[in-house]
């Protein structure tokens, strides 16, 4: 066997088993693509997990600000440490048809009312799976 | 000769990096959980994730984090870097709901050397910029939760999203495409969002008092105008910003968004009728979340035919053939998505459902998926149904389509102004630190985040850094 043709088999050997790895894996991608579609149950918050999300979202979304301190500068300048407050905070809810609503929110109360109420986004063109409006 | 050659080169070269530098600013992702061995520093197994170079979970995290900033760094001009203290952490979760993340600046700065307004607070990353230097040396800086480092922005994201029990089969999409599945959450497009808003699209004041922060208002808010009374947020009074900032009709005053409305926003759609005479004009329409969009017109005599059930309802299967009509259906009974998959089975180009709740004026959208359904739908108020129907036979013409005549863009008063966010169902606790849900298309900061968003943050898709650009950016 020539050492050309030697070069081409083990390079046409290597493809297939770079192949078949690659089969393997979507296959088990979409394995647990669909196992993930068959666990999905839409239950409400208790109001125990609520109060648990509510006092995560308080402390990022706080614009309490009578502790936090003016640093007055030389040149005239003021600055305040915001402390980890004044977030926007992205929370996602399942909806009633099983898709997922996405919303950013500035409060607690904000989020608290989206994750525990059938709040609605109005209807637009183009897809909007991560909205939620009457379905019928 | 050769001198010239060389000259010639050196300033092409001096060119391009000039324009390389021009429109630019660099953004870093500070990895703060560098050496923790979770987030971005988990080595677990990658995702399929198209367009993410990372070789593990964590560094696709991260490479994503990057991509939001790379965006966001092409479309702004600073010449102060600006550093995004970023990390995945776990964060609070139910089965059914979950905390994805959040971001905003880590420091209000006023009175600062460049700034175009005296007592106002800027978001720091917006003041170094107009400085031209950064403003806080360390160690003064913050000293955020979690913060190991100084920066400008603070992002934290959540590394629990795709375990059991947080949100159960929804996991972050870590491609850098844009294009999720069905049970996935982009993460470029949520960091290109909560990013927006540490750059500056927000509003210091206190949402549930109407207070400014620390007795100044702030650069967001005073271009922010209340449109019933003609009252600029910042000049007035905390109980005005607190009345109007529920009552949903505040608009954003900026040159350069206004302007760029309508390159960005598209005129309403609604119904209108041609013939006969007695009923043509124009019909609001509530749009459907399922099937094409309505762009072009798509016009035909509408019927209103029983289905196999002798049902207006359109449940179950109709029994004739409606090529070429506009298909009306009740609404009720079974799913909006039922009633239009049953009339594009009977080769309709369209269906029109009659609303019968009178309470609903306008007419909301049409909620539900199906990916088969190819022809629009839309819904009309319960009195316009009525009035239609009477008219069925005549024969009755109508176009679904974008309303040309409109004056005002969807999500626009009649001066250009957008929108923005201040529902009157959340009081106290409103947010004015976005764009209004009736914008359409949808842009990037509105409060819901949309499946359908590109990654652009610029007109003609988006009008983020519009908005960005009027506060000084």
């Amino acid at each position: 066997m020539s050492p050309a043709r030697t070069v081409w088999l083990f390079v046409f050997a290597l493809a297939i088993l770079f192949v078949a790895g690659s089969i393997t894996a979507t296959a088990q991608i979409a394995t647990a693509e669909r196992e993930n579609k068959a666990s999905v149950k839409v239950r409400k918050a208790t109001p125990q997990e609520v109060k648990a999300l509510s006092d995560a979202m308080a402390a990022s979304t706080s614009e309490e600000d009578s502790d936090l301190v003016i640093v007055k500068h030389k040149n005239g300048m003021q600055s305040v440490d915001l402390k980890g407050r004044f977030q926007s905070l992205a929370v996602a809810k399942r909806n009633s048809d099983g898709s997922v609503a996405v919303k950013c929110v500035d409060t607690a109360e904000e989020g608290s009312k989206f994750l525990t109420t059938n709040e609605r986004a109005p209807q637009k063109q183009a897809k909007q799976k991560k909205t939620e409006a009457e379905v019928r | 000769m050769k001198a010239i050659r060389l000259l010639t080169i050196v300033l092409a070269l001096t060119l391009a990096f000039s324009l390389q530098g021009f429109g630019a600013a660099e953004i870093e992702i500070v990895n703060l959980n560098a050496g923790t061995g979770i987030g971005f520093d988990d080595p677990g197994d990658p995702v399929v994730a198209p367009g993410n170079p990372g070789t593990t979970i964590g560094e696709q995290r991260l490479e994503a984090f990057k991509k939001a900033a790379e965006i966001w760094g092409a479309a702004l001009d600073s010449s102060v870097k600006i550093r995004i203290l970023a990390s995945f952490e776990p964060l609070a979760c139910t089965t059914d709901s979950a905390v994805l993340g959040s971001a905003g600046p880590t420091t209000g700065v006023a009175n600062f050397p460049g700034a175009e307004y005296r007592d106002t607070w800027y978001p720091i990353a917006l003041a170094n910029k107009l400085a031209g230097e950064r403003l806080l040396p360390p160690p003064q800086y913050s000293t955020n939760v979690q913060a190991t480092t100084e920066g400008e922005i603070r992002a934290r994201f959540n590394s629990r999203l795709g375990e059991t029990g947080c949100l159960d089969g929804e996991t972050w999409y870590l491609g850098l495409d844009a294009n999720e599945g069905q049970n996935q959450t982009d993460l470029v497009a949520v960091l290109l969002h909560e990013f927006g808003h540490g750059l500056g699209f927000l509003s210091f004041i206190n949402k549930k008092t109407g207070t400014e922060f620390k007795g100044w208002t702030d650069v967001y808010s005073r271009l922010i105008r209340d449109n019933w009374t003609g009252i600029n947020w910042g000049n007035t009074e905390p109980s005005i910003r607190r009345k109007t900032g529920v009552l949903g009709n505040i608009v954003f005053l900026g040159a350069e968004v206004t302007a760029d409305v309508p390159s960005v926003l598209s005129k309403p759609p609604h119904l209108r009728v041609s013939a006969p005479a007695s009923v043509a004009g124009s019909y609001a329409v509530g749009t459907a979340s399922f099937g094409p969009p309505i762009t072009a017109a798509v016009e035909g005599e509408v019927v209103y035919p029983t289905d196999s059930t002798n049902s207006h309802l359109g449940c179950a299967a109709f029994t004739g053939d409606y090529t070429n009509k506009l298909v009306m259906v009740d609404r009720g009974t079974c799913d909006f998505v039922v009633k239009v998959k049953n009339a594009q089975d009977a080769h309709a180009k369209g269906v029109v459902v009659a609303d019968w709740d009178p309470a609903n004026v306008p007419p909301p959208g049409l909620g539900g998926s199906d990916p088969s359904i190819v022809i629009p739908a839309v819904r009309i108020t319960f009195a316009d149904g009525n009035t239609l129907k009477a008219a069925i036979g005549a024969p009755l013409i109508a176009s679904m389509e974008r309303n040309a005549a409109s004056p005002v863009f969807a999500g626009a008063d009649t001066q250009n102004h957008v929108k923005l966010y201040a529902p009157p169902v959340v009081a106290p606790g409103s947010s004015v630190s976005h764009y209004d849900t009736s914008a359409d298309r949808n842009l990037l900061m509105e409060p819901f985040i949309n499946g359908d968003l590109t990654h652009s943050v610029q007109s003609p898709e988006d009008l983020t850094l519009e908005l960005l650009h009027d506060i000084g950016w």
